[in-house]
Formats: C-alpha cells, sequence, structure tokens
C-alpha cells in the first residue's frame, strides 16, 4: 500500500475556509468598520446621454450628516476625472460634462452615515440637457449615428478591429465545401450578479499611506493601477482583498466608487467606505457577452468540417473596460475552433462604443471563451442537421484525436492534451443517449417536443506565458512563497485571491502531497499586497494552472533544500537521499529517514553546514502554455407546447480538467458553473430601451436562476493530465458555464427542429417557444 | 411614449383654454400631491409628489408654455427630475367647438428614463392613463356648472 499524506491531492478534504464561512465569521469589505469612518454614495444619471448644464449640492448639503460633495470638475482639478481602463481605453471616474450611460455616477456625497449619504445623493439637483442616445452597436456603426465618445480622435463608434486566421483560404474552402451553413447568433449583455456587490474602505494614516480595503480579484494589479493613475508611491499603497462574495470576472475592472472613495478619504481626512446597492451594481458594474455573431461552418457532404468564418460585433457600452490580456481586445474567442480540426478559420471582431454601462469582462469564462464555445456548439449541430447525421455521430467523426496532441488550431492555440470522444462516450453511456433516441422518436409521433442537445467543448485558461499574456504590460506570471516553520507548520502566501473557489483547501492539498505535511498543518493568505507576493490575481480559471503550479514549483525548491538538511541529519551525501512516501529516506533503507518536520526543526537549530537557516521558497511561475479543459455535456428537455415553457429533463455533464486536486471541490464548482451556463441560456440578460433605460435593473427582471429553477446535474469525469503543468491540472471553474448554454439550446432547437426551427436567441423565454409555436400553427 | 385622449366637456372653448392655459388651475385638477413654485410669463415650476407602483417620490418640475391659441390650442414642455428619475414631455391640447359645450383632443409624447421608467415599465402606460383619466376629470368638475341637487 502506498504512503498517503492527509489532505493530499485527490482527497475529497472539506473546505478550511468554511469554518468561518457557514458561521457567518467572513470577513467581507462591508463588515469591515473604522473610527470615524464615512460613507460614499452617489447621484446617478437618469439619462443615457446628456449634456450636465448645472449641478447643485446645496440642498444635499443641507442635509444633517452630509459632509461633502466630489464632482468631475473637482477631480479633473487633480487630474483624475479619467481614467484608463484595462484595455488601455479611458474612462470617466466622474463626468465633467456629459454622461454617457444610464446609472452613471455624476456627483459623489460623502456623509456620517449611509442614509445621509443617500438621501443627499438624491438631494443634489442636476441640470440636464438630452442628447441622441444609441444602444444597438449595428446602428452605432451607421455614419448619422450619434457619437459617444467624441473625444476620440477617431471620431467614430467603432473601437477597433481585431482578426486572426486565413481570411482568403477560408473564403476559398467555403466556396468549396459541399456543405455550409449560416448562422446569426446573439449572445446578450449579462451581468455577473456576485452575491457581494462591489465596495471598498479606503484610509490615509497618518504618514500619509494608503490602505484600501477592496472587493478585487487582483489586488496587486490593482495597487500598480492606482500608482500610475494618481502618482502615489506604490510602497504607500496596500490593497486588501478580505474575503468576497463571488467575482466572476466583475470584480477585475477599477470601478469610479474606488477612485472616489480614495479621493474623499484624502479630502476629508477619514475612512471613507463605498459599497454599491444591488440596482447599482446590475446598472453601472462591468457587463459581460453581448456579441453578435455571425458565422459560416462547412464540410463535406459526409460530414467532414473544412472551413469556419466568423464575423462579430462587440458591444462595449461608452468605454471598451475589458479585461483581456493586453494582445487580445475580443479575449480567447478565437477558441472557437473548439474540438474540430478544422483545415482553415477566420476571425474577425470589431469592438462598438454605445450608450450602455463599459465592461466586456469574461463572467466565469476565460475571455471570451463563453461566447467561442457557444457559437462553434451550435454551428455543430446544425451543419450535422444540415447533412442528416445525428449530432452525436458527427461530433465523433471530426473531433481532435487524442493522438493528435499537442495539437495546433486552426485559429493557431496548441492544445495541450484532450481525449473528447473518450468524454462524449461517457456522457452518452450515463444518459443512455440511444434509449433517448428511441424515446424522442415516439414522442415526436404523439406531437410532443422532448429534445437532446449536447456541447463538447474546448476551454482555454491558464492564463498565461509570458511570451503571449500581459494586462497593461505586466506579464500573467503567478507566485507562490512558502515558509515552513520550526514546528513543521507552513505559510504559504499566493498573488492570487480567492472569491468562494476554495484556494485555502486546494493550495493546502498540492502542498501536503508536495511537502509530505497534512493539509491540516498549512495555512494559506491571499489578497494582502503587503504580505503576498506579486500575481495577476484570480479570473479566468487560472488559479491551478498557475498559482497552483507555483506551489508545487516552489515546494520543490524547498525539496532541494530540504534535502540537503535531511542529508546532513542523517549523516550521508545528499546524493544518496531520496524523497519517497512523502518522506526524505537513504536510498535502500527506508527505515532511515527524516520527515519535513524533522527536517524544518532542523533549518532552525540544527542547519547543515554551508546552508542558511531557515526553510522557504518562492516561485514566480510563468507557464510554458495555456491549459485546455474540456468537456462533453448532453441535455435533456421538454417542451410544454401550450406555454413554450423549456423544462431541464436531464443533464449529464462530463469535465476533464487535467488532474483533480479536490473531488468534492471540483464537483461544486461544477454545480455552480452548470447554473451559470443554465441562466443566460433560459433566464438572464440585460436589454435597454430606445432612450437608453436599463432593462434588468433588478432582480424583479433580471432573473437569477434560484434551486427552484436548477435541475437536478449529473457529473461524471475522465481525466487527462495537462503535460506541462507541474501536477497535471488544468482548471475547472469555467468549464461548465462554457459549455453549458450550448447543451440547453440545441436541445430546445432539436426539440423544435421538425418544424424547421434554425435558431432561438438566448435567452429562450417561454414567450419565444410559444411565439415560434404559435407561428407553427401547433399551439 | 405617446399618450392620447378625447375629452368632452360641457363648457365653452375659452373656458377650457382658460383652465388648460393657466398652470396653477391646470396642475389643480392633479390628484397627486403638488407645489407650483413659480409662474413667470410662459414658464412655470413646482414639485409633485408621485410615482409608478411602488416607486414612488417627489419630482421637481419646470415647464414652459410653448404655444398657446386663445380658445384652440395650447402646447407644454416639461421636464421633471426625482427619484434618480428624469422625465421629459411635451403635451399638446386641440380645443374644438362642440355640440354640448367643447371638445378637446389631447396628446402627449413622454420620455421618462431612470428607474422610475426601468422598475416600472410595464405599469408607466397604465399609471399615466389612470392619471390622465382622473385629471380630465377634475379638469371637468371644475369647468362644467354644478348641476342643482
Amino acid at each position: 500500500m502506498s504512503a498517503t499524506v492527509h489532505g493530499g491531492i485527490g482527497q475529497s478534504l472539506g473546505r478550511k475556509e468554511d469554518a468561518r464561512f457557514i458561521r457567518g465569521k467572513g470577513n467581507y469589505v462591508d463588515d469591515i468598520q473604522l473610527p470615524g469612518m464615512l460613507y460614499l454614495d452617489f447621484t446617478r444619471s437618469p439619462y443615457a446621454h446628456a449634456k450636465i448644464t448645472g449641478i447643485h449640492p446645496e440642498n444635499a448639503l443641507k442635509i444633517p450628516g452630509v459632509l461633502a460633495v466630489v464632482t468631475g470638475k473637482d477631480l479633473d482639478a487633480a487630474k483624475l476625472a479619467w481614467m484608463p481602463t484595462l484595455m488601455s481605453d479611458t474612462q470617466m471616474v466622474l463626468p465633467i460634462d456629459t454622461v454617457k450611460f444610464q446609472g452613471q455616477e455624476v456627483v459623489a456625497v460623502v456623509a456620517e452615515n449611509r442614509y445621509a449619504a443617500a438621501d443627499g445623493a438624491a438631494a443634489v439637483d442636476i441640470d440636464y440637457d438630452p442628447l441622441p442616445v444609441v444602444t444597438d452597436p449595428v446602428k452605432a456603426l451607421q455614419p448619422d449615428s450619434p457619437l459617444v465618445r467624441p473625444d476620440k480622435e477617431k471620431k467614430s463608434n467603432h473601437i477597433w478591429h481585431w482578426e486572426t486566421g486565413d481570411k482568403a483560404g477560408t473564403d476559398d474552402l467555403l466556396k468549396k465545401s459541399e456543405v455550409v451553413v449560416h448562422q446569426d447568433l446573439y449572445i446578450p449583455r449579462i451581468n455577473v450578479s456576485s452575491i457581494e456587490t462591489c465596495g471598498c474602505v479606503a484610509q490615509f494614516d497618518a504618514m500619509g499611506r494608503l490602505t484600501v480595503w477592496m472587493t478585487t480579484q487582483a489586488p496587486h494589479a490593482i495597487r500598480t493601477v492606482f500608482a500610475l493613475v494618481a502618482g502615489l508611491p506604490e510602497q504607500s499603497i496596500r490593497i486588501i482583498s478580505p474575503d468576497i462574495g463571488g467575482g466572476f470576472g466583475g470584480k477585475v475592472p477599477v470601478y469610479p466608487g474606488y477612485v472616489v472613495a480614495v479621493v474623499a478619504a484624502l479630502k476629508t481626512g477619514h475612512p471613507v467606505k463605498w459599497v454599491e446597492t444591488r440596482m447599482n451594481n446590475l446598472m453601472s458594474s462591468s457587463f459581460a457577452r453581448d456579441y453578435h455573431i455571425s458565422a459560416d461552418i462547412g464540410c463535406t457532404k459526409d460530414g467532414k468540417l473544412t472551413a469556419l468564418k466568423v464575423k462579430t460585433i462587440a458591444d462595449h457600452g461608452y468605454a471598451d473596460a475589458a479585461a483581456n490580456p493586453s494582445k487580445f481586445p475580443a479575449g480567447l474567442f478565437h477558441i472557437i475552433t473548439g474540438s474540430y480540426p478544422f483545415q482553415k478559420a477566420f476571425v474577425e471582431v470589431d469592438g462598438v462604443y454605445t450608450n450602455k454601462p463599459p465592461g466586456g469582462i469574461a463572467y466565469r469564462c476565460s475571455f471570451r471563451v463563453t461566447e467561442a464555445a457557444y457559437s462553434i456548439e451550435r454551428l455543430i449541430d446544425e451543419i450535422a442537421r444540415k447533412v442528416g447525421m445525428d449530432p452525436a455521430e458527427f461530433r465523433m467523426k471530426n473531433f481532435i484525436p487524442p493522438e493528435a496532441f499537442p495539437f495546433q488550431s486552426a485559429l493557431g492555440w496548441t492544445y495541450d492534451s484532450g481525449n473528447y470522444a473518450g468524454a462524449l462516450k461517457l456522457a452518452m453511456k450515463m444518459i443512455d443517449y440511444p434509449a433517448l433516441r428511441r424515446e424522442q422518436a415516439e414522442r415526436r409521433k404523439k406531437g410532443e417536443f422532448m429534445g437532446i442537445g449536447i456541447s463538447s467543448f474546448t476551454e482555454i485558461v491558464g492564463a498565461g506565458p509570458s511570451h503571449t499574456f500581459d494586462i497593461l504590460g505586466i506579464k500573467m506570471f503567478e507566485s507562490c512563497e512558502i515558509r515552513i516553520h520550526p514546528t513543521g507548520k507552513v505559510m504559504a502566501r499566493f498573488g492570487t485571491k480567492a472569491q468562494g473557489q476554495g484556494h485555502e483547501t486546494t493550495y493546502s492539498q498540492i502542498l501536503a502531497t508536495e511537502l509530505g505535511i497534512p493539509a491540516e498543518n498549512i495555512s494559506i493568505e491571499e489578497g494582502d499586497t503587503d504580505t503576498a507576493p506579486y500575481g495577476l490575481g484570480t479570473y479566468a480559471s487560472r488559479s491551478t494552472p498557475t498559482a497552483g503550479a507555483a506551489a508545487a514549483v516552489a515546494a520543490r525548491k524547498i525539496r532541494e533544500k530540504a534535502q540537503k538538511i535531511a542529508a546532513h541529519l542523517l549523516e550521508v551525501s545528499p546524493d544518496d537521499i531520496e524523497w519517497k512516501d512523502y518522506k526524505f529516506q537513504v536510498k535502500g533503507v527506508p527505515e532511515k529517514s527524516k520527515t519535513m518536520a524533522d527536517v524544518a526543526f532542523a533549518a532552525y537549530t540544527n542547519p547543515a553546514p554551508g546552508v542558511e537557516p531557515g526553510l522557504e521558497a518562492v516561485d514566480y511561475y510563468d507557464p510554458p502554455n495555456m491549459t485546455y479543459p474540456f468537456g462533453s455535456y448532453i441535455c435533456v428537455v421538454d417542451i410544454d407546447k401550450g406555454t413554450g415553457q423549456v423544462k431541464v429533463r436531464r443533464f449529464v455533464a462530463v469535465d476533464d480538467c487535467g488532474t483533480i486536486i479536490n473531488p468534492m471541490i471540483v464537483d461544486g464548482q461544477i454545480h455552480g458553473g452548470l447554473n451559470m451556463g443554465l441562466a443566460p441560456a433560459l433566464y438572464e440578460q440585460i436589454t435597454y430601451d430606445e432612450n437608453g433605460n436599463i432593462r434588468g435593473n433588478s432582480f424583479l427582471d433580471y432573473l437569477v436562476p434560484t434551486s427552484m429553477e436548477s435541475p437536478h446535474w449529473e457529473t461524471g469525469k475522465t481525466t487527462t493530465p495537462s503535460p506541462h503543468h507541474p501536477i497535471g491540472a488544468k482548471g475547472v471553474g469555467e468549464s461548465p458555464t462554457v459549455g453549458a448554454p450550448a447543451a440547453i439550446v440545441n436541445a430546445v432547437i432539436d426539440a423544435l427542429s421538425p418544424l424547421g426551427v434554425t435558431n432561438i436567441d438566448i435567452p429562450i423565454y417561454p414567450w419565444k417557444v410559444w411565439q415560434v409555436l404559435h407561428d407553427k400553427g401547433v399551439t | 411614449m405617446k399618450v392620447e385622449g378625447q375629452f368632452q366637456v360641457a363648457a365653452a372653448p375659452a373656458a377650457v383654454f382658460g383652465l388648460f392655459a393657466d398652470p396653477r388651475r391646470l396642475l389643480d385638477c392633479l390628484d397627486d400631491p403638488h407645489t407650483v413654485d413659480s409662474v413667470q410669463g410662459d414658464q412655470f415650476g413646482g414639485t409633485i409628489t408621485t410615482g409608478v407602483a411602488f416607486i414612488r417620490g417627489t419630482f421637481r418640475f419646470t415647464g414652459q408654455y410653448t404655444e398657446r391659441t386663445p380658445g384652440q390650442s395650447v402646447t407644454t414642455k416639461i421636464r421633471g427630475s426625482g427619484l434618480g428619475s428624469a422625465v421629459d414631455a411635451t403635451l399638446h391640447a386641440g380645443i374644438t367647438p362642440a355640440d354640448s359645450g367643447a371638445s378637446l383632443a389631447w396628446a402627449a409624447d413622454i420620455v421618462l428614463t431612470g428607474p422610475a421608467a426601468t422598475l416600472g415599465e410595464r405599469l408607466v402606460r397604465t399609471t399615466i392613463e389612470k392619471k390622465a383619466a382622473a385629471m380630465f376629470e377634475r379638469a371637468r368638475q371644475q369647468l362644467e356648472p354644478a348641476k342643482p341637487g
């Protein structure tokens, strides 16, 4: 029997952090109370586009407890009215003369309590002259469209054009393809809707040092941005991300509230807290998706894929405030060739300004991967249908085979490993696919609408290799610093920051396996820039592929040094020592051994001659490649002919995230991600009317699925380790969000396909299905 | 949003015009609590406490008559703000003689923005229609002589 270490890799260790969370003992930004703390609130614009002709704060300043107001002109005097976005665009902190979207922060009010701040914000009178509004990116590209950003030299709502692939070759191959399907797809604007909204507390100490407790997924990057924008010495800034109640990409950007809270703290000399309301969050925090996709896919008449061409309009609102790697304004959308070896592919994306909130964040997907996976998996179903093949059979025929890895995609990615057919076979077995097809045939004879949808997606996570990936020039490495104390207990710090993922547990398990120290003897810290090593943060499923790798590599550095100390203790040469069964053993003499705890004690009390005392290491891990998790999902739906209601009867999700560190946490990640995939498929979207009024700024209208709407998720696993990751792990947090929407929508379209239906834009509300059924004379 | 309607009243067109051309008399026809704080020439201003469904609060407004043709028509532009919301409206009333008095064809072009519009979206039209109906009923009471009881 091989040795084990308690809490090592592969064990479903209970989450260490839950000891505080389930008792309500977490420490979130809004839990922070400081002596003399003031509160910040904003007067927001009711208009989507308007000139500000006057600001009258007098009535606000008469309200007891209101101490100050801050306007765009105040900030402009300090050159802080504008700030850079992470995509090198600019966005307003507070407007000087024009508002660009409904709900935009216009005037900040600082008060002794949050009620006075809210009353003050309501009492500020602002005069506006409304301007024409454009909320449709297609209309925004027309020459007579209102200009959203006249401050830009280009004098156009077109922000950027990005393309990759072989345009001429793709066009040529599509022309030669025997079967071509064209499909327009819209992936609507949605909001991450974390349980905790955004907020911060800013405080200057007596020495002028700034501390900001902040809901940020990337505290180190934020510190650097603050230093660059505000001109503060970086060592005089401390960013602390305390516990965070969900991020999903929405807590990567810098929001005006953060900046104004710092200015207000400086102006008043008091700590200042700002916490968004739910409506504020839905109205003005960074959105996700909003991609208008037009695609052509080709294959031979016997169903062999040939070429893929995709044209996309990306609606960024009034500023491109996405958080993509610098080189990729459309994120990693060019993973859109998915699990298939296209001969040729071409993708182009155009970013567009509209009178909507800025953004374009990832929302639980690695930089536009959901948009890509949804598109390709929808297209695969449609072309399979046109060829007359079962969608499972079509996929099996076209998958990149396991022996082809590492595989170079038509759009330039090098996939590390995969076994797509294996995942789909397991999903088909779990759900008994042949029986479902037989049942469907029977039900169709009775006029019933039952659908089966497949999605065999490929993710791309773990940004990323420094030769390709940076944010504002900072390479996207990740870090881990390990210190083993004399008693053999471990403190490890990371540049990442969990928002519910369970890092304290997962990282402990990696270190337990690498160091031979039980997980309960390992403490994990993240989120404090004064103590943690520099890192780029947690988003895009990058923590395990990058920080997890840094943990393993740093631990191995410790083992190298520890081996010398162990040799000293065992009075043999280091070359005679081997790390086996979580101990340092004399080769061939297993009874002569030292544990890591023995070595740690010696490192402080009896270090080997010529070896520095102490036992610690740090690693800044620069991944050699991205990792490519994948999965196959199968969804079964039944449609009520009378109401158009879609019921998800079964959903089988087979994921492959490489080496699994904690199966229970992986399952939890998958369950959550599947719900966030169900959401845009059937429930969530934010739309705007012709005046720029947001529809979906409360949970009355923005339908976040609850346990009542969620089906029972059936999960399965295959394991195809990443060949370049130190422990073979790939990342999983976002895969289900990426893969689920297409499976659900494919099932709905499959159900309706006898009526000639080829697409319904998401979210598939009952009224949309009812309309189709009504138009086809069914109901 | 465009809302329009017809209003028949047993009163002379000049009397109807007199009411609609006087902001104080016109606003007194509103059910909702209100003030008229200023009237200067074609311009007027005040407050009204109103709302859509549970979204209620006080709007500050300014108005301007852009056209007043005695006995025939009135056009007013109104801009208001409150509850983090804004309303911009153009109201037109055309008055024609009718057998038993006057007929008034009214039309309102209303742009409502902000939370009042978004949260109350489904209820805005019916709310405005209800409030308009109530306003015209009050106007009728003001214009028509009380019937002997």
